[in-house]
């Protein structure tokens, strides 16, 4: 059952998923481009550092966009079809949509190895100086946290009911406006919802945690 | 400001007692305030005198003592902080101060004023105790080690993090004689802490010939980047950058001010050459910092520590490449979290029932 879920989700998915591999098949050599025409002892570390550091920003917003589009993309033949299939299916729907859950991680877990293998294969030929090492395996990880972190909070709206998730966007719409109202007109001092949520949010142990740290291809 | 300047001049009239009637005495140091600020100055105190203790011991309270600080709340018309779309009638008063006013003075000369935000964050408030404070330690130390510090005695301990932003600092530097420092060539890291005397040629004390293109590129200095604008042709700036040519680099560079050449290290490394002579030299290191009466800055750092120049500057070396990060992969905490949230994600999914 897995199998042909995941073999589904990868024929709806592969459209987001094989430019995100090309894309992290890039980067690495555009993070390492200062290497390729001067030699080991001639080019300079921060200019390197600085390239990973840009690549890095890069590597999260392929991520983050990656997640999002593979959990639109999972749900959206459902929704077209008013969930037919999925109801057709001799599996409870916890297990379905647990299912389609796993085969999302797993084909984000696929993207992460090829920006993994392509890193490692990139600074492997590169001659890096001594001060630098190579992290293509921690790349890996923080990708597949990234990405699945983001698939995941578009996953339940996604393959929600339509009519609940426009409802709960219509509530969230409102407290935005209500809080900052209440704080443009002096009653509260600041928008105190908003600033609540965005503690939640941006918290060392929150959910955005993994895209506080930069995604470092390369560091000392 | 019109009620701002009024506020000040019956502050004036009244004089200070009736003011800040509250005293708050946290060790040596001594706080004004007001009732509703005492809650704030006295955690504040409280950590930023236990986080300096911890390096200075003793000697934290008793520089504290020469320090008068006083915390005053401002009071501005809501008309002052609203946004001026707004129609006057819909801005409320609370009544409650908009923001706080802060004066140290050390020594009798004010040291340091400045104004917060209301509500007045602790952790603010405490970083500018503890910034007078290390220039009160700094100002108490002998020379050349003062000046050397940038008149800012470290007040805080460092960290594993902290020791990391050195090493960082060190493997990263522009200058190839801090990289050569980072790998554990003491020469190189007396060049690039500055405890020599400046070089007469810093570009060829603490650059390396392939540290030339970016120096010319420079872009974090805009002293040096006008100097370079103003020194070259565009073909040249590129034959340089571009095309790696030292000799068109070097003509470049031989027309740029000493003071153009940024220092190897950033100050935070320097301090942590003294926090360690400290660590190393234990309880009465900071008395024998202050009766030093060697004539360079590592020999007075030496003395603090109680061990020679040579092996002081080895175990910091040493100290720092230790805090190289060796672990690639992502902090378990970071790990939980992100699949926490994915757990909690996928949960509300399975709950979702989209044809219903």
């Amino acid at each position: 059952m897995f199998r042909a879920v995941l073999y589904a989700q990868w024929k709806w998915g592969r459209l987001v998923m094989l430019p995100a591999i090309l894309v992290a098949g890039f980067l690495p050599l555009w993070a390492l481009r200062s290497v390729s025409n001067t030699g080991e002892t001639s080019y300079h570390i921060p200019s390197l550092m600085a390239s990973a550091l840009s690549a890095s920003g890069f590597y999260q917003v392929v991520a983050v966009l990656t997640g999002v589009l593979l959990a639109a993309l999972v749900w959206q033949t459902d929704t077209l079809r008013q969930h037919v299939y999925a109801l057709s299916l001799p599996v409870p729907r916890w297990k379905f949509v647990l299912l389609r859950f796993g085969a999302g991680a797993t084909l984000l877990g696929i993207v992460a190895a090829c920006v993994g293998l392509f890193a490692a294969v990139a600074t492997a030929l590169a001659p890096l100086p001594s001060m630098l090492h190579a992290y293509p395996l921690g790349l890996a990880v923080r990708f597949w946290l990234g990405s699945l972190v983001s698939f995941s909070t578009l996953f339940p709206m996604a393959g929600g009911n339509p009519v609940r998730v426009k409802r709960v966007l219509a509530v969230i719409a409102t407290v935005v406006v209500v809080d900052l109202s209440l704080a443009a007109t002096g009653i509260t001092r600041q928008p105190e919802i908003l600033l609540a949520v965005g503690q939640f949010l941006f918290d060392p142990n929150g959910p955005l945690v993994s895209f506080f740290h930069p995604w470092m291809l390369l560091d000392v | 400001v019109r009620a701002l300047t009024a506020e000040e001049r019956r502050l004036d009239s009244a004089g200070p007692d009736t003011a800040l009637p509250v005293t708050i005495r946290v060790g040596g140091l001594r706080i004004r305030t007001t009732p509703l600020l005492e809650s704030v100055s006295r955690v504040a105190a409280e950590g930023a005198m236990k986080t300096a203790r911890t390096v200075l011991g003793a000697e934290a309270d008793s520089v504290a003592s020469g320090m008068m600080i006083a915390l005053g709340e401002v009071h501005l018309t809501s008309e002052a902080r609203k946004p001026t779309f707004l129609p006057s009638f819909l801005a409320r008063s609370s009544g409650r101060p908009t923001g706080a006013s802060l004066t140290i003075a050390s020594r009798g000369r004010i040291a340091k004023g400045t104004g917060y935000s209301w509500p007045v964050s602790r952790d603010r408030f405490a970083g500018s105790i503890l910034g007078t404070l290390a220039q009160a330690v700094a100002a108490r130390m002998p020379a050349p080690l003062e000046p050397w510090l940038g008149h800012i005695f470290p007040v805080s301990a460092m960290d594993d993090r902290g020791w990391e932003i050195v090493y960082r600092d060190l493997a990263t530097s522009d200058a190839g004689v801090a990289r050569r420092c980072s790998t554990g060539n003491l020469p190189a890291c007396r060049l690039a802490l500055l405890l020599d005397a400046m070089p007469a040629n810093r570009l060829t004390a603490w650059y390396d010939e392939s540290d030339y293109p970016r120096l010319v590129k420079n872009i974090g200095n805009p002293n040096l980047l006008n100097e370079t604008y103003r020194s070259r042709s565009g073909e040249e700036q590129e034959a340089c950058i571009v095309g790696q040519r030292l000799d068109a680099c070097r003509r470049m560079l031989s027309l740029f001010s000493e003071a153009s050449f940024r220092e190897p290290t950033i100050g935070y490394t320097r301090s942590s050459l003294v926090l360690f002579a400290l660590e190393t030299g234990g309880a009465d290191a900071l008395a024998r910092l202050h009766s030093a009466t060697a004539t360079t800055t590592l020999g007075q750092l030496a003395q603090g520590a109680g061990i020679g120049e040579d092996s002081l500057l080895a175990r910091w070396q040493r100290r720092v490449a230790d805090a190289r990060p060796h672990s690639p992969l992502p902090d378990f905490k970071v790990a939980l979290a992100s699949l926490a949230w994915a757990a909690f994600c996928g949960a509300l999914a399975m709950r979702a029932r989209p044809w219903s």
